[in-house]
């Protein structure tokens, strides 16, 4: 299987009156179709790794290797155009535009990649349907709950068939139902689209659901567990 | 899709869009409404003085504005008559000759201004006849004059009463005459309340002895805002035996009196739109603080920089010109109301305006440039607030933005 995503010595530093290694020289290989959390306690550098898989942040050392292209090559707006074009996000919370309806929100990005305006209504729909808020296509974000939100997030982030999501504690605002039902959709959309998705967590249910948990502590890898 | 947006932010939270429109709306109506008292300040200003009297252009012979003497008179022959009515531009030619004399009633004597006119064509140029505040107009070649009523009113003279001329005539000539007075005049100048005596142009030609000859060529035209090409094409036709001014160069006092005054209004209104842009900015900064993290996921999903800031720009833009167009569409009915019903101001302000050389009058000027002028600045002010939140938004890390 091909590597979606390779980190070489990946380094980032914080200077200050100490300097904080939030990452610290990362090696990990993402294959296709993975579906992997990134765990471990707050702070050790979870939110810091996905930035810089995401070509968010730039690293301080070391390189981010993305389908055979090294990030720290890309211009910044080459960078933006990157993200959009390659990469579904989906943030903690609030991830919408709140004066923007559901569809609108979801054609917002894909009108940002210039897709047809047929493409994008059916898109639209299949996405709803797949995480199962057509009925809320009409809704703005404050009408839904946290729950919904997140999942017209995670529609939005595979709006643009990206090669995979990155997902920054998506259920960390969430309760459990909530949060097993985005898993849910998560998995389903791993298989069914074959996208792979790389989530960070430090809750104990949602790694449960992980097939893979690559857990960090103070920047280093120390586990990697395949199951 | 961003027009949309911008348009769905603005109203994000409405008390903050009404305040700003509302700001907008009455800086705005303050300055149409003060722009338009002093732009109809000057219009009267210079239609008393240029329009009523002075005429835009005047040809002379070379020289006469600097020493008005009856010598510096030109003949205004068939020939030269013909040459002007040749420009179409023209729509009236009046000849004046004018002379300073010395004036009495049977106990008083004065030094005045003598001029002589055609009073169907000043009639028509500048309608003399709606001046008379007594007794009637005299007609061409009439043996009458016309007092300024301060004039009479100094020398005693009444209608019907004798007033005698005495002075210089066409070469030094010692020239003399005695004529009725057939009315006084009342100019919204004092200058030629208090000093002029008005006579049929043929009878003061008679009275100087100047033959053909007129010190003044009054020239009326088409479009009064072509004024200064006219006058370089014109000085080009007559050549160098003639001099052509426009008011512009023989009261340059006024021009400069209404560009002083004109500018003082631009500081004036600076001072005005720049408390309301930092009213404005205040609530721009306010925005910004609350969509930080918004554009942080907004930049991480793909959006490109520029984009988010040109929808913040729009958003301002579309704020300050909703203000501005209310404001325009509340003040424009003021300026139309104000030019039909011009503010006569109390006796006392009256008198002591009329003292300048003023009329106590204000009239509003209704000329849209005014309100074109307001919205290009309210446009540029929008620009100017954006440039920080666009500075903001291109400097915008949305790592730190998110993390906030
Ligand atoms: N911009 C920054 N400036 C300084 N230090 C930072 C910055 N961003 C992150 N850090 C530090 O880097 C370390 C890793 O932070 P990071 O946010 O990646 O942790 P995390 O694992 O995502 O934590 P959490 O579970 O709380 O989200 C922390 O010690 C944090 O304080
Ligand atoms: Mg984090």
């Amino acid at each position: 299987m091909k590597n979606v995503i390779e980190t070489k010595n990946l380094c980032k530093t914080y200077e200050g009156v100490i300097p904080i290694h939030a990452v610290n020289d990362v090696d990990l290989q993402i294959q296709d179709d993975e579906f992997t959390a990134i765990v471990g306690p707050s702070g050790s550098g979870k939110s810091t790794l996905l930035n810089l898989i995401g070509g968010l942040d730039h690293p301080t050392s070391g390189e981010v290797i993305v389908n055979g292209h090294d990030l720290s090559e890309f211009s910044e707006s080459k960078l933006i155009d990157y993200r959009l074009y390659h990469i579904g996000f989906v943030f903690q919370a609030y991830n919408l535009i709140p004066v923007l309806t559901v569809r609108e929100n979801i054609e917002f990005i894909m009108m940002l990649q210039k897709r047809k305006k047929e493409d994008i209504k059916n898109r639209i729909h299949e996405l709803l349907e797949e995480v199962d808020l057509l009925d809320k296509i009409n809704k703005r974000p404050s009408e839904l709950s946290g729950g919904q939100q997140q999942r017209v997030a995670v529609a939005r982030a595979l709006a643009t068939k990206p090669e995979f999501v990155l997902a920054d504690e998506p259920t960390a605002n969430l309760d459990s139902k909530s949060a097993s039902n985005l898993l849910d959709t998560m998995e389903r959309l791993n298989k069914e689209e074959s996208i792979t998705f790389i989530f960070s967590t430090h809750d104990q249910r949602v790694i449960d659901r992980a097939r893979r948990v690559v857990t960090l502590e103070d920047g280093k890898i120390i586990s990697d567990v395949q199951k | 899709m961003l027009l949309k947006l911008a348009w769905r932010n603005i109203w994000r939270n409405k008390r903050r869009t009404y305040i700003t429109i509302a700001s907008v709306m009455f800086a705005v109506i303050f300055a149409i409404v003060i722009k338009g008292l002093k732009e109809g300040m000057y219009d009267r200003m210079i239609e008393n003085t240029v329009g009523n009297y002075f005429g835009y252009i005047q040809i002379h012979k070379s020289g006469y504005w600097d020493d008005q003497t009856l010598d510096n008179s030109f003949s205004i022959d068939q020939q030269f008559l013909d040459s002007i009515q040749k420009l179409t531009y023209i729509t009236n030619a009046l000849p004046r000759l004018q002379n300073f004399a010395l004036v009495s009633s049977d106990t008083i004597t004065k030094g005045a201004v003598i001029l002589g006119l055609d009073p169907e064509k000043e009639e028509k140029f500048s309608s003399l006849g709606s001046r008379i505040i007594e007794g009637g107009i005299i007609e061409n070649e009439e043996l009458a004059v016309l007092l300024g009523y301060k004039l009479a009113e100094y020398l005693k003279l009444k209608v019907e009463d004798t007033l005698i001329i005495m002075g210089q005539g066409y070469h030094g000539n010692l020239v003399a005459g005695s004529y009725p007075v057939k009315g006084l005049l009342k100019f919204p100048s004092p200058e030629l309340n208090d000093n002029f005596v008005i006579l049929p142009f043929t009878v003061a030609q008679d009275l100087m002895s100047a033959g053909s000859r007129a010190t003044n060529m009054i020239l009326d035209l088409e479009d009064h805002n072509k004024m200064e090409k006219y006058t370089t094409g014109l000085k080009a036709y007559l050549g160098s035996t003639y001099e052509v001014m426009d008011w512009k160069e023989m009261m340059p006092e006024i021009d400069k009196m209404i560009e002083a005054d004109r500018a003082e209004g631009i500081i004036l209104m600076g001072i005005l739109y720049l408390l309301v842009s930092f009213g404005i900015f205040g609530t721009v900064l306010m925005m910004l603080a609350e969509r930080m993290y918004e554009f942080g996921i907004m930049i991480s999903i793909g959006m490109r920089k520029y984009k988010l800031a040109f929808i913040v720009w729009i958003e301002m833009v579309i704020m300050t010109l909703l203000g501005g167009i209310a404001g325009m569409l509340l003040a424009y009915p003021l300026l139309i109301y104000f030019n039909l019903r011009p503010i006569y101001m109390g006796d006392d302000i009256a008198k002591a305006i009329e003292e300048y050389g003023f009329e106590p009058i204000m009239q509003t000027s209704t000329d849209p440039g005014i309100l074109f002028e307001q919205g290009f600045i309210i446009i540029l002010l929008a620009t100017i607030i954006s440039i920080y939140p666009i500075i903001k938004i291109k400097n915008l890390n949305s790592v730190k933005a998110m993390r906030a």
